[in-house]
């Protein structure tokens, strides 16, 4: 079916596993440092040069972490809800947008359409550092600093996301909604139930791109948040690693907190990667 | 009502929630960064203070800022070298999972994984800690060999090798759209050029190339896209540096980005000029 499918294990597929392992294992580096430097005690953690590799784990970080947790003022339940608010409702929003608007960009026609679409590109092109400030203006204009809507309202528009799926849905062929307009449905029944399904690889990238942009994010808490209790975990988590060069103590934390902020993207990376790599092989394009 | 109006009121009510907050988050705030260049920008207490100086800075930044020039320079050797590299590189490797073979699934995911890891504090942390870059590349024969080039590029090679697990890490989207498209070629078309006599070889290059080059353009212009605006990009350092300095400020720190912007789209358009031919042919 594929190229080379027929062969069974002979020396080409030997050979292609082997190289696939030895390079998964370089791919699976920093996962294992992560975790397990979130393991080790404040010992290991100021060698020189650092170990890769746990010796003496331990679950002292957590406890740091759970200690600088309690002592801050705002507390920490409080940071965790901010962040999934505002992760859940700018993932959902986000890709259900992009989606509809990239559907637009490929299979129908409005007036200026190949004008916006440039825009887009060109939105992608430049740098998103260069315009924090006059973001920062405008975010203070509509008076939405200090709210949810400061946090989730910048995250949505995400031109790159518009852009994968719209390249996407135009390698779809035209029959296959040609055949449910026949049918006589409508343009969202055809976006909703053909096209969407058939792009699930696209959505789940944007899903990770869009949900890593947030969950990480700290610009929106330290410029357009004044109130420390509408700030996010990424916050949380930048000021234990400021504090490292008073309190030695915090870099155990600092360790555990990079863990805690991880195995969301991780469990999400998880579970989405099944279901994109279902939808690929069961998917109408072929 | 026509048909055909009705069509287009549908087509504008599909992009009207995302193009509002396009222009308002992203185009404006682009326009607004325009005229910031042209303007020395001061920061008083509760406002900003703008002297316009036309394209003067644009001018500073091009000819009197010996840094500018060097610093780009280098960056854009660098990025010459690590863009196909890593397009090649997602490119084998979603030939070879494209294959049947056990734990098809799994190593799919462990290849795509990188993507939750390229961002944030995470990976500046294991930079810091000296695990991006590979000690073996260090060895003498491959620094001497370098030192026969000249200095710009051997100084753009040796960040690429020293880079090379970033290399590696970049490429994970870029395989996912390259399986995608795979997946997209009709297995027919395999059995046709198998009964026709066509060797796994030729049906690489006459089937699965020319069948995945969309693919292939939107992984390159990925590439550059996520190389020009990665975290490490020492331009952007240079930009916002300039952001905090007070004598130069906003006004400066956007021209230059202006200007490194006119690069990346002069790169792109050079992009879309070598994939016209090929783009153009599959559509026939």
């Amino acid at each position: 079916m594929k190229l080379l499918s027929r062969i069974s294990i002979n020396r080409t597929s030997l050979f292609i596993l082997l190289l696939l392992t030895g390079t998964a294992v370089i791919f699976m580096l920093p996962v294992f440092y992560i975790v397990s430097t979130a393991f080790k005690p404040l010992s290991e953690l100021f060698l020189f040069p650092p170990r890769f590799f746990v010796q003496n784990p331990t679950l002292q970080n957590f406890n740091d972490f759970m200690q600088a947790a309690d002592a801050s003022i705002v507390p920490f339940s409080r940071f965790l809800f901010n962040s999934s608010v505002v992760t859940f409702f700018s993932v959902s929003i986000a890709l259900f947008i992009s989606s509809l608007c990239a559907y637009a960009f490929s299979r129908m026609d409005f007036p200026g359409k190949k004008w916006l679409f440039n825009l887009i590109i060109i939105a992608l092109m430049f740098a998103p550092e260069a315009v924090v400030i006059t973001r920062f203006l405008v975010v203070s204009q509509l008076g939405i600093i200090n709210t949810y809507f400061g946090h989730i309202l910048p995250h949505i528009a995400v031109p790159v996301g518009v852009f994968l799926m719209k390249q996407f849905m135009d390698q779809i062929p035209a029959s296959l909604s040609e055949a449910a307009r026949i049918e006589g449905a409508g343009e969202f029944t055809i976006y909703w139930r053909i096209i969407m399904p058939n792009v699930m690889p696209a959505v789940g990238a944007v899903m990770i791109i869009v949900f890593q942009a947030v969950w990480m994010d700290n610009v929106s808490s330290v410029l357009y948040m004044t109130e420390e209790s509408m700030r996010t975990l990424p916050y949380f988590v930048s000021t234990l690693t400021a504090a490292i060069g008073t309190d030695v103590a915090r870099q155990g934390a600092a360790a555990a907190a990079g863990f805690i902020m991880f195995m969301p993207n991780f469990l999400l990376f998880a579970i989405m990667q099944k279901s994109m790599i279902e939808t690929m092989v069961t998917s109408g394009i072929k | 009502m026509k048909i055909e109006t009705r069509n287009k009121i549908i087509g504008i009510s599909f992009i009207s929630l995302w193009a509002v907050g396009f222009l308002v988050f992203w185009v404006f705030p682009l326009i607004f960064s325009f005229f910031m260049s042209l303007n020395h920008v001061a920061i008083q207490t509760d406002r900003l203070v703008f002297d316009f100086v036309g394209f003067d800075q644009y001018h500073k930044a091009l000819f009197r800022d010996a840094e500018i020039p060097n610093v780009s320079l280098q960056f854009f050797a660098q990025s010459l070298i690590i863009i196909p590299v890593i397009v090649v590189f997602a490119l084998i490797i979603a030939l070879m999972l494209n294959q049947r073979f056990p734990g098809r699934g799994f190593a799919r995911a462990i290849f795509f994984l990188p993507v939750v890891l390229t961002s944030g504090n995470l990976i500046n942390e294991l930079t810091n800690q000296q695990q991006g870059t590979l000690s073996f590349l260090q060895t003498a024969t491959v620094t001497n060999l370098v030192l026969t080039l000249p200095d710009t590029w051997a100084l753009a090679l040796t960040n690429v090798l020293n880079s090379f697990l970033m290399v590696l890490w970049y490429s994970g989207v870029q395989m996912l759209i390259l399986i995608a498209g795979m997946q997209s070629i009709n297995p027919s078309v395999y059995e046709a050029a198998k009964i026709d006599g066509a060797n796994d070889w030729a049906s690489l290059w006459l089937i699965t190339l020319p069948g995945i080059t969309p693919f292939i353009f939107i992984s390159v212009v990925y590439t550059v896209v996520d190389q020009f605006t990665s975290p490490f990009n020492p331009i952007l350092e240079v930009i916002l540096r300039h952001f905090r300095e007070p004598d130069t400020g906003y006004g400066y720190a956007t021209a230059i980005a202006w200007l490194y912007f006119a690069i990346i789209l002069a790169i792109l358009v050079v992009v879309t000029l070598i994939f016209r031919k090929p783009l153009g042919l599959k559509k026939k």
